[in-house]
C-alpha cells in the first residue's frame, strides 16, 4: 500500500490528471443525476398540482366513463378514513361532460365542480389563473375557463356563458353562469376543454346535492404507494375505484422511464470515459515503469503483489478521485439547490409540459451510493488490465528491454 | 569447497522473428561457495543470458541448473521468485533502485518482502548503508545520489536479504574508472568477509583483475578459464574436465580447445565469409 502510494505520490501531476478526470465525471453524474430528479419533482409535483392530485377515488368504472350515475355512494365513509390515515389535504368534486355556449359559439368542456376551500390544498389552479380570479366560497353560478376554450367561446371576464348538462336522470340542464377567471397555464390539457365551478353550484345544477364523484388527494411521492394499498385495505369497497396519478396517466410515468434511460445512457458513457482515462493513464504507468516492475519481481516481488500493487493504485486513484467528485459534486448540488437553475431561455417565461422555468436540483442519497459505486467500481476495473498485463512480465525481459 | 552453481549442457536461444540468435551453447560451469567469479566476453558472448538464468530471471532452452542442489529450471515462477528472494542478490548495471524510495527504503524493501517488520528492515538497511560507506545518504533517493553511490546502495539491497550469492550485471559499465575499482574493492572486501560468493559478468579490466576465477564466454560457449584460489594437492585437477583421461586423450582434448580458442580468436575465411 505504501508502494502504491509513493508511485501515486512520485507521478504527481499525472495522478492529479486522473484523479481530476475521475472528479468531474463523478460530480456531473451527481448534478445531472440532481438536475433530472429536480426536474421530474418539478413536472411530476405540477402535473399532479395542476388538477388531477396524487390519487383519486371514484366509484368504479367512473375514471373511464364519467357520468353522474357513477357517483360515490358512501363519500361519508370515504373522509372518515383519509382522516383516519392522517390525508387530510383532499377535495371533493363532481365531475360531467358538457356544453359551453356563448353568444356566437358552443365548445365541449369537462365540467368540474370544486370546493373553493379545499381545493387549493389539492391543486394549485389558482395560480394558473392568469385573467380573473379563483372562486371563493360566496361564489354562486361563477365559471373558470380555460384560455383556448374562452377564446374559442369569444367571451371575456364578466360575460356570461351558457352550460348545458345533464342531471343524474339524464335530464339535460342548462344554467347561465357568470366568467370570473381565464387559466393560462400553456398547458393544452387545462387550458383547453376545462369549465370549474363551486361545487354547491354544481350539485344544485345537476340536482344531487351532498353528492360527489371524485376525491382528489394530495399525497407525498414517496407515500402514494403506501397509502393507497391502505385506504384499498381500510375501505374495503368494490364499488370504488383507488387511482394513483401513474395509473390515470401511466405516459407521464413512462415519460419519466424513458427520460431516467437516456440518462443511465449518458452515465454509461460517462463511466466509459472514466474507465477509458484511467486505463490509458494505468496502461501509460505500466509501460513507463516495465524496467521497475521488472525489479521488483527481480528482487523478490511476486506477480500477484505486483498486480495488487497496480490495483491498489487505482483503488486509491478511484478514491481520490470519488472524494473530490464528491465535494465538488455535492457543492454543485448544493448552490443550485439554493439559487435554481433558471431554463427560461429554454422553456420562455411560462412553463412548458408542466416544467417551472426555474429548476431545483434535488438529491438523492440512494442514487448517490449507485453513482459513487459504479465510479469507483469502474476505477479498481481501469486497474485490472495493466495489473494482468503487469503480472505477466517476465524479469529479465523487462529489466532488458524497460 | 562446496558447489553451490552448477550448470549442465545449458542451451539459450533468442529468436527474432524466424531468426534464431543462439545465446548460449552447452554451457558448463561450477561456481563453488565463496568465490569471486567474473564472466568475460564481449557483449552479446552470454555473459548477461547465463547470469539471468542462473539467477532464475530468465529460461534456459535445455540444460540444467542447479542452486544449492536445486534445478531452478524445474521451478514455477512464484517458486523462483521466492527462491531469488532468499538465496540471490542482484546487481544491475543500470542500478535499477525503485525511484521513489529513499536509498534505505530501497535496502529495507527486501527484507519487508521477507516478511521482517518494518523497523527490523530499517535497522538492517541501516547496517548495510554503514556497510557500503553511505550511511549519511540512506535518506536521499536515487536521483539525488551519484552512480557509484547508487551502485553501493544496490549492493547494499543485494547484500541486505541475506543472500549467499551476489550475481552483478556489469556493475561498474556505468561509472568511471575511480569509482569503479572502489565498487571493486568494496565488493572484494565483502567477499573475503563475509564469505559470500560474486558471480559478476564484465569487461571491465579492473574486474576481471580482482577475480579470483575468470570463465571466458565467446559465442555463448566457455572458451577459457582460470583460477588463482590455491587449490590443494588432493584437489588440484578436480576441477579439470580431463582429470580422469589417459594422456593421449588429454593431449588430444588440449588441442582441439587450443583449436577453437584460434578459431574464436581469428575466424578463418570461411567463417568470415559465413558471417
Amino acid at each position: 500500500m505504501a508502494v502504491a502510494l509513493r508511485n501515486l505520490l512520485g507521478h504527481l501531476p499525472r495522478t492529479l490528471l486522473t484523479v481530476g478526470a475521475i472528479a468531474v465525471g463523478l460530480a456531473s453524474l451527481i448534478f445531472l443525476w440532481s438536475f433530472n430528479e429536480g426536474l421530474h419533482q418539478n413536472m411530476l409535483g405540477n402535473f399532479q398540482r395542476a388538477i388531477i392530485g396524487s390519487v383519486q377515488i371514484h366509484h368504479e368504472g367512473f375514471f373511464q366513463q364519467p357520468e353522474l350515475s357513477g357517483y360515490i355512494r358512501n363519500p361519508q365513509k370515504v373522509t372518515e378514513v383519509l382522516e383516519k390515515n392522517g390525508l387530510n389535504d383532499f377535495s371533493r368534486r363532481l365531475e360531467s361532460f358538457g356544453l359551453a355556449a356563448s353568444d356566437e359559439t358552443t365548445e365541449g368542456v369537462m365540467l368540474i365542480g370544486m370546493d373553493p376551500i379545499t381545493e387549493p390544498r389539492v391543486t394549485e389552479l389558482e395560480k394558473r389563473i392568469g385573467i380573473g380570479r379563483f372562486l371563493q366560497p360566496e361564489d354562486s353560478y361563477s365559471l373558470i375557463l380555460g384560455a383556448t376554450t374562452a377564446n374559442n367561446l369569444r367571451v371575456k371576464l364578466g360575460d356570461q356563458v351558457i352550460i348545458v348538462g345533464y342531471d343524474r336522470y339524464g335530464v339535460m340542464v342548462a344554467e347561465s353562469f357568470t366568467l370570473i377567471g381565464i387559466i393560462t397555464s400553456g398547458e393544452m390539457g387545462l387550458d383547453r376543454g376545462m369549465a370549474l365551478t363551486s361545487l354547491e353550484t354544481l350539485q344544485e345544477m345537476v340536482d344531487m346535492p351532498g353528492q360527489v364523484t371524485t376525491f382528489a388527494i394530495n399525497i407525498p411521492q414517496k407515500s402514494i404507494d403506501k397509502s393507497v394499498s391502505a385506504l384499498k385495505a381500510q375501505l374495503l369497497d368494490e364499488s370504488l375505484e383507488i387511482m394513483p396519478w401513474h395509473v390515470m396517466f401511466p405516459v407521464m410515468k413512462e415519460w419519466v422511464t424513458l427520460h431516467n434511460g437516456f440518462l443511465y445512457l449518458f452515465i454509461g458513457v460517462v463511466l466509459f470515459i472514466v474507465v477509458a482515462g484511467e486505463l490509458n493513464t494505468l496502461l501509460l504507468s505500466m509501460l513507463e515503469r516495465t524496467r521497475e516492475f521488472g525489479v521488483f519481481m527481480a528482487i523478490g516481488t511476486t506477480r500477484q503483489e505486483v498486480a495488487a500493487l497496480l490495483i491498489t493504485e487505482a483503488l486509491f486513484i478511484g478514491i481520490l478521485g470519488t472524494i473530490t467528485g464528491l465535494i465538488l459534486g455535492l457543492i454543485t448540488v448544493l448552490l443550485t439547490g439554493v439559487t435554481g437553475i433558471d431554463l427560461s431561455i429554454l422553456l420562455g417565461s411560462t412553463s412548458r409540459f408542466y416544467v417551472d422555468p426555474l429548476i431545483y436540483p434535488q438529491l438523492e442519497l440512494d442514487r448517490l451510493g449507485i453513482t459513487i459505486s459504479a465510479i469507483l467500481i469502474a476505477s479498481v476495473a481501469a486497474g485490472l488490465y495493466p495489473a494482468w498485463r503487469a503480472s505477466l512480465l517476465q524479469p529479465a525481459e523487462a529489466i532488458r528491454n524497460g | 569447497m562446496t558447489s553451490i552453481i552448477k550448470t549442465h549442457d545449458l542451451h539459450k536461444c533468442y529468436w527474432v522473428g524466424t531468426m534464431p540468435h543462439p545465446a548460449l551453447h552447452g554451457i558448463n560451469l561450477d561456481i563453488k561457495q565463496g568465490e569471486f567469479a567474473v564472466l568475460a566476453g564481449r557483449s552479446g558472448s552470454g555473459k548477461s543470458t547465463l547470469l539471468n538464468i542462473i539467477g532464475a530471471l530468465e529460461s534456459a532452452d535445455s540444460g540444467s541448473v542447479e542452486v544449492f542442489g536445486q534445478n531452478i529450471l524445474e521451478m514455477t515462477q512464484d517458486q523462483r521468485t521466492r527462491f531469488r528472494l532468499h538465496n540471490i542478490g542482484f546487481v544491475f548495471q543500470a542500478y535499477n533502485l525503485i525511484r521513489v524510495f529513499s536509498a534505505r527504503e530501497n535496502i529495507a524493501y527486501v527484507c519487508q518482502l521477507q516478511g521482517k517488520s518494518k523497523e527490523e528492515s530499517l535497522e538492517i538497511a541501516n547496517h548495510w548503508l554503514r556497510e557500503v560507506e553511505i550511511e549519511h545518504l540512506g535518506y536521499r533517493r536515487p536521483d539525488q545520489l551519484s552512480g557509484g553511490q547508487q551502485q553501493r546502495v544496490a549492493i547494499a539491497r543485494a547484500l541486505a536479504s541475506d543472500p549467499k550469492i551476489i550475481l552483478a550485471d556489469e556493475p561498474t559499465a556505468n561509472l568511471d574508472t575511480q569509482t569503479g575499482r572502489n565498487l571493486i574493492h568494496l565488493m572484494q572486501d565483502l567477499n573475503q568477509r563475509l564469505g559470500t560468493t560474486f558471480l559478476i559478468s564484465s569487461h571491465d579490466p579492473d574486474v576481471k583483475e580482482a577475480a579470483s576465477r575468470l570463465i571466458k564466454l565467446a559465442d555463448g560457449q566457455i572458451v577459457d578459464e582460470w583460477s588463482t584460489i590455491p587449490k590443494t594437492p588432493t584437489s588440484i585437477y578436480s576441477d579439470c574436465p580431463v582429470q580422469n583421461m589417459p594422456f593421449g586423450e588429454r593431449v588430444q582434448f588440449m588441442i582441439k580447445r587450443l583449436i577453437r580458442w584460434r578459431r574464436i580468436r581469428k575466424p578463418s575465411k570461411k567463417n568470415r565469409r559465413r558471417s
